[in-house]
């Protein structure tokens, strides 16, 4: 939320300075200082919001017929994890039991929009002369219950929870915050695209909503961590730090259980004004994380260390000038995921013991690709944004031969949304979203010698559009 | 917790403060500004209680065995009771019976409403009009299931609810709230069970488990849940308002999984103070949800009717209400319990529930005494399913008194009976080719009582 209110003051509000009367009549608002005694500031900042959306389209895909119209052999990447269901997006959008005889999909939802009902304090001291030591906590919840079941509890969850010390020097921030890898990216959405409105619900169970993430836009994701940032050199900026790894299966030590050294990531930016009218911010991220794991040989039952690893690298960069946005980005990874960095997906490598090639379960990981432009238009209180977006997944050469697997290929989004701030605090937003994915096609295989033929059948797709209205309240 | 802050307001503070100098009462404490600044306006409110619950009578009835012989002397078939290993469907499932089929055991836990600590922000965002949010964390003072290690990192962990979350505009055109909040059907018995049953108590504890407890509900009163939604309030004329809003939809798991439309539900309520020392609020509701099955073109639709009214003249606090309705379930609305529906023809039961609750008030005496009973109709299908006894009636019966020590502390201690019948499963035997064969009548219909006696403290902002 921290970073949101970053957001608004350095995009929203920094970039439109003196044009503020003639663009973008209201600032929005930030933090509520609560109380300041004895040298502390206590201050507390936050949303509520809430969206109806409609979702019309294909529920998730049968696995395309074999040739002559026998029995599907294959398993339709996506369909084959439990987390939609958990609330947690993977690939593919596959609907809380809601697709009808023909498959399709048609609901309404009351849900939580791309941020979700937050609730954050600070208390701020100011230790020397020069530093100054903020601690903050957010939480986070949903307005709508897992998978329509009404009694389910909402969990809030803690996503934020770190302290900075910054000074002429820099600033340290230690604790749980975002992390670096897809930043440009998310704030680029979030700004332009989806802050006050919804674009793809994550998953049908439960928010809060994706926006782009998922269709080009890569999340960072909330890690424990420590990182450093320098002093603005001229609106340059280093930031490093040091993130509690991630595995991406931890009850198996076949797969990539093993995690052992903290992750780094990093990012440069620059930022700066472009004369009394504009702004200009350029990001470039990187992270890298060893993995490791247990090799047992399938004739000799030995076992062995192997290693491996998760990189990605993203960037992009945002202008404003005058009522005009636009933002690009970019990433491309091994082991990223689709919608965030180190996402636990059935897409993240070939761990899918159900649809196992012939040699075995290769756990090899796949690398990902995302790109994303967004434009925005701001008339005063009306902002008004169009955006696309595609993640890409590249296929192993396991999965050119694994016949009992349709990989998925890509994750393509279009939307188109208009907010209208009735005031500082008040937006009301209405966004249209169209979501479509598709599988590579499971590879055809001779069935009298189970050898690869070359062949391919059809490749599973799915189209899906959401249009969301709803009101956020902010503080 | 905004609307029960709120009838906090309305119904004890306006309620009791005009007459606090003649009956001695002090009123209930709300919203507690802490902050003003910029415009905006910071309040909490909230609670923390604790009680120990004592309950003695019988476990979760075995089903009365169906001594029927076949043709070939093979058993007749056996039955189960519906609500058996489902706490929250039917009866009170718990896993603390004894040899004797009896149940004895003691708990602390939290009371009707949970530890509760909530936020919100307003700011006026034109001459008129006020924006207000509002968020409120729910959580309970017992480990689920009487298991420590629950405590932490499960769903069923001590992790907060968050039980609503919404903004709120309001001006002399009424008031629009969007987000997560509570259900408007079946709020009038909620509200009398509040003000008048179990705001400082306990009741009957929902399940021995875990959660907030119930307090009548499930025996008459029916709770509206919280949801995510939009509703809209007229403002009142001459004490007559109407509510109205779409809700996210529910799914009845396992049975009506698609329910592709928003959920609505309104009210009209009609509510005037016509002295210091007499009030009258009366108010019927109705919610509608169309379902249909997963993967085909089977449709029903849930629907409920329900109204009551409340009544304050001097120390005396009176309260009455009813509802019915298809699919609705006997604790909240759109349950998912097996008592909501038959699990082979997947056919909606229809409920009824009559409620009735009254207090006294003297000073910061307040005592109370309520009856109620939820009635779940058999099916025709019931009637020749002999391998279940059907829920047919939930009964509670209530005693409470509670003592205000100031404006926050309230002491409390309360009596719940709770007496679950049901139908019984027909009686049946084999015939040669071992098909069930009806023979007339039910096996003896089997029935728990317990008995719960409640004692704690509440503190409240």
């Amino acid at each position: 939320m921290n970073i949101l209110n970053k957001l608004k003051s350095n995009g929203a509000c920094l970039g439109l300075g003196v044009a503020v009367s003639m663009f973008w009549s209201r600032n929005a608002a930030a933090e509520v200082t609560l109380v300041e005694k004895d040298g502390w500031t206590f201050s507390f900042d936050g949303r509520v919001n809430a969206f109806l959306t409609v979702g019309q389209g294909d529920d998730f895909p049968l696995p395309t017929a074999e040739p002559g119209g026998g029995m599907s052999m294959h398993t339709v990447m996506g369909s084959n994890s439990p987390r939609p269901g958990q609330g947690v997006g993977d690939v593919g959008w596959p609907s809380a039991y809601q697709q009808d005889a023909n498959n399709k999909y048609f609901a309404m939802r009351i849900r939580s929009g791309m941020y979700g009902n937050i609730i954050g304090f600070g208390l701020q001291k100011q230790i020397n002369e020069t530093t100054t030591i903020k601690a903050y906590v957010s939480i986070w919840s949903t307005i709508e219950s897992l998978g329509r079941d009404k009694w389910y509890p909402v969990v809030a969850e803690a996503r934020e929870g770190y302290f900075t010390a910054a000074g002429p020097w820099g600033s340290a921030t230690a604790g749980r915050m975002l992390g670096r890898l897809g930043r440009t990216s998310y704030e680029i959405d979030t700004m332009y695209g989806h802050g006050y409105g919804v674009g793809l619900p994550c998953t049908d169970s439960l928010g809060p909503a994706c926006g782009h993430i998922g269709t080009g836009v890569l999340f960072p994701g909330y890690s424990a961590g420590m990182s450093y940032s320098t002093p603005s050199l001229g609106g340059l900026q280093i930031h490093a730090g040091l993130y509690d790894p991630i595995v991406f299966s931890p009850s198996s030590p076949d797969d990539w259980s093993h995690a052992s050294f903290a992750r780094p990531e990093g990012a440069i930016t620059f930022d700066t004004p472009l004369g009394q009218v504009g702004n200009l911010k350029i990001g470039a991220e990187g992270l890298y994380q060893p993995l490791g794991r247990i090799r047992t040989d399938p004739t000799t039952m030995a076992k062995t260390d192997e290693k491996s690893s998760v990189w990605g690298a993203s960037g992009g960069a945002r202008v404003e000038v005058g009522p005009v946005r636009v933002g690009v980005s970019g990433f491309r990874g091994r082991g990223l995921g689709l919608g965030y960095a180190l996402q636990r997906s059935v897409a993240t490598a070939d761990n899918d013991s159900g649809a196992a090639p012939p040699g075995g379960v290769t756990y090899e990981l796949r690398t990902f690709t995302g790109f994303y432009a967004q434009v925005a238009a701001v008339f005063g209180a009306l902002q008004i944004g169009a955006g696309f977006g595609r993640g890409l997944v590249d296929q192993l050469d396991v999965d050119k031969t694994n016949s009992k697997l349709s990989v998925i290929h890509a994750q393509t989004g279009i939307s188109a949304s208009a907010y209208y701030h009735l005031s500082d605090t008040v937006v009301l937003g209405l966004d249209y979203f169209r979501y479509t994915a598709n599988w590579y096609g499971a590879p055809v295989v001779d069935p009298a010698t189970m050898a690869p033929t070359g062949d391919k059948l059809a490749g599973e797709k799915q189209d899906l559009n959401f249009v969301s209205a709803g009101v956020t309240y902010h503080w | 917790m905004r609307i029960q802050s709120s009838l906090v307001r309305r119904g004890m503070l306006c309620g009791l403060s005009l007459v606090a100098g003649l009956l001695g009462t002090r009123p209930a404490a709300a919203e507690l500004t802490l902050v003003e600044n910029n415009g905006f306006s910071f309040f909490i409110d909230g609670r923390v209680n604790v009680f120990i619950s004592q309950g003695v009578g019988d476990d979760f009835p075995q089903p009365t065995p169906n001594l029927n012989v076949t043709p070939t002397g093979m058993p007749a078939p056996q039955h189960t009771v519906v609500g058996s290993g489902q706490p929250f469907t039917a009866g009170y499932s718990n896993d603390q019976g004894n040899a004797s089929g009896k149940y004895s055991a003691m708990r602390i836990r939290s009371g009707f409403l949970g530890s509760i600590f909530a936020l919100g922000v307003k700011k006026n965002v034109s001459e008129t009009t006020t924006a207000k949010g509002y968020v409120s964390l729910w959580g309970t003072a017992q480990a689920f299931a009487r298991d420590r290690v629950q405590d932490f990192g499960r769903s069923t962990s001590k992790s907060f609810d968050v039980r609503e979350g919404f903004v709120q505009f309001e001006g002399p055109w009424g008031s629009v709230t969007a987000g997560r909040q509570n259900g408007i059907f079946g709020g009038i018995s909620t509200e009398i069970d509040f003000l008048y049953g179990h705001n400082f108590g306990l009741g009957l504890p929902c399940v021995d488990n875990y959660f907030p407890t119930c307090g009548h509900i499930g025996t008459g009163a029916l709770g509206p849940g919280t949801a995510a939604g939009f509703v809209y309030a007229t403002p009142s004329l001459g004490g007559i308002k109407l509510r109205g809003g779409f809700y996210d939809p529910v799914r009845l798991l396992g049975v009506w999984e698609r329910v592709s439309y928003i959920r609505p539900e309104g009210a009209l309520l009609f509510e005037q103070r016509f002295s210091p020392t007499f009030l009258l609020k009366a108010q019927v509701e109705g919610m509608y949800q169309p379902m249909a099955i997963l993967g085909a073109d089977r449709t029903d639709q849930v629907w409920g009717v329900a109204g009551g009214a409340r009544v304050e003249a001097g120390p005396v606090r009176f309260g009455a209400s009813a509802f019915r309705g298809k699919g609705l379930g006997v604790y909240v609305a759109l349950q998912n319990s097996s008592s909501s529906f038959n699990n082979q023809t997947k056919e909606l039961r229809t409920f009824t529930g009559l409620y009735a609750q009254s207090a006294l008030v003297f000073g910061p005496l307040q005592v109370s005494l309520g009856a109620g009973r939820v009635l779940d109709d058999q099916l025709d299908a019931d009637k020749v399913d002999a391998s279940t006894s059907g829920l047919r009636a939930q009964t509670g019966a209530s005693l409470g008194v509670y003592y205000r020590l100031t404006d926050n502390l309230v002491l409390g201690a309360d009596y719940f009976r709770f007496q679950t019948d049901w139908w019984g499963a027909p009686n049946s035997t084999l015939d040669d080719m071992g098909n069930v064969v009806i023979l007339g009548g039910v096996l003896t219909p089997e029935k728990q009582v317990i008995h719960f006696i409640n004692t704690g403290a509440t503190f409240h902002w």
